[in-house]
């Protein structure tokens, strides 16, 4: 969780006082049901972002998860106060702290990466972005997230199977308002 | 003027607002599976071994003759190699068909529902037994709600299947690793009994040498044990104990799987790849 703490510190830290920072709420894409955010835009292309998701599960419990997004953005489109991002290609690595997840085997099987780790996953995300611009440089948007899972690239790198994909990619939205 | 300008400003601005606000709770209605970690899964399936297993007590009832049993086994994430399986499986006539577990790599929620996509597209009926691999993670709860009974057993055509789980390992903190469910069905079948599990009964890294004799014994004194199958080798092998039939059934890589014949005159068990099937076992007609 180390990487974490450093991550948040680095963004409400480093900062200097004209950077922006956003906030979010959204939900899916393999982040939680229920998430919140804090995201900090370099410039118009480069954004790091972390997010805390919860999922409720009627089988094992409630999930946490804490998960670091990095997004580059290939277009920034305006009309007027109007904003669109098309294209935002990224990557997120995620983790739980659910008790039936494991980083190692338990020391009970004779090697302790008898399993591959459960409880961190990484995933590939494109986003779709569209915006308004609010005063003094605020801004307010709604993004469209699609997540392909680690397992399921895997599957294509294995496989060459394309159907099997389907059941590895999550869709998911945000709201984010930028200050 | 400049005031109306303002004004209409913030009411755009305030529009704006309430509008990706709606619009955002409106799609976020519409999500797939929200976390890799949960139980959550698309499919709507429950209970399914349950359901098939009642399917197949009522349609094996009264049956005689023949009987062919198609086994899948570790298909992982070789989706592709158990969809090939499953080509020729449809080809054959099978009364049912059997995967003896470690259908998913870590027990994700997603893997689940790849599998169960990719085997819907089998025609017979199947039962899926909870392999090792399945059994982490979410893997339990999500396998007992989706499949049912950890150790389900049935008669068929004058048959007895016994699907036994047999990981003992990662059940440790959960229930449904009952070896004394095995000693029990063993010692009470009176028909031809058929014995199916995911970890082979003599495996080292789950078994002590103690529980490995014991369910060696257990099956010794089987009134009419013919065969024990497993899992979780991947690859294919064959040997004996006594008169029972052991034999470890390839992993569906490459579209491989094994069909086993009940006969009256002859039990056999053949290893396949695609169209290609080779007879590896063979044991005592059941006269049924």
């Amino acid at each position: 969780m180390r990487w974490v703490l450093a991550l948040a510190f680095s963004l409400l830290v480093l900062p200097d006082a004209k950077a922006q920072l956003g906030v979010s709420a959204g939900t899916g894409a393999y982040l939680g049901r229920y998430q919140i955010g804090l995201s900090h835009p370099f410039d118009e292309r480069h954004e790091v972002g972390l997010v805390y998701g919860r999922t409720p599960d009627e089988l094992i419990g409630e999930i946490r998860q804490y998960s670091l997004e990095y997004g580059y953005t290939y277009w920034n489109l305006r009309s007027g106060p109007w904003l669109l991002q098309p294209m935002t290609i990224g990557f997120a690595a995620t983790a739980t702290d659910h008790g039936e997840f494991f980083f190692k085997s338990a020391g009970k099987y004779n090697d302790a990466d008898y399993y591959d780790a459960t409880l961190r996953r990484y995933m590939v995300r494109y986003a779709i972005s569209a915006g308004r611009q609010l005063e003094d440089g605020e801004s307010i948007w709604l993004r469209f997230n699609l997540s392909i899972l680690d397992q399921g690239l895997q599957v294509l790198f294995n496989n060459g199977w394309r159907p099997a994909l389907l059941d590895f990619m999550s869709p998911g939205f945000s709201l984010i308002y930028r200050f | 003027m400049r005031s109306k300008k303002e004004g209409f400003m913030r009411f755009g601005r305030m529009m704006t607002i309430w509008v990706l606000a709606a619009l955002f709770f409106l799609l976020a209605g519409c999500g797939g599976v929200d976390s890799p970690f949960g139980s959550q899964t698309k499919t709507s399936l429950r209970s399914h071994n349950q359901k098939t297993i009642r399917t197949l007590v009522a349609q094996g009832t009264g049956k005689t003759g023949l009987i062919r049993i198609g086994l899948l086994a570790d298909s992982h994430q070789n989706y592709k190699g158990l969809e090939e399986a499953i080509e020729h499986l449809n080809r054959l006539p099978l009364d049912f068909v059997i995967h003896l577990g470690d259908f998913t790599n870590i027990g994700l929620n997603v893997e689940f529902d790849a599998f169960l996509r990719t085997v819907s597209k089998l025609r017979h009926p199947y039962v899926a037994l909870i392999g090792n691999h399945d059994a982490i993670g979410a893997g339990i709860p999500m396998y007992e709600q989706i499949f049912g009974d950890f150790n389900p057993s049935f008669s068929y055509a004058g048959r007895r299947i016994l699907l036994y789980n047999s990981n003992s390992l990662e059940f440790e903190n959960h229930e449904g690793y009952d070896p004394g469910w095995a000693a029990r069905e063993l010692a009470d079948a009176t028909e031809p009994t058929y014995l199916f599990q995911h970890v082979n009964y003599d495996n080292k890294t789950h078994f002590t040498d103690d529980e490995i004799a014991s369910f060696e014994a257990m099956m010794r004194s089987a009134p009419d044990l013919r065969f024990a199958l497993n899992g979780h080798l991947h690859v294919g092998t064959h040997g004996g104990l006594g008169s029972i039939r052991l034999a470890t059934i390839p992993r569906s890589e490459g579209g491989q799987y094994a069909i086993l014949e009940l006969d009256p005159a002859k039990d056999s068990l053949s290893f396949c790849e695609g169209s290609q099937c080779q007879e590896v076992a063979v044991g005592p007609g059941s006269g049924i």
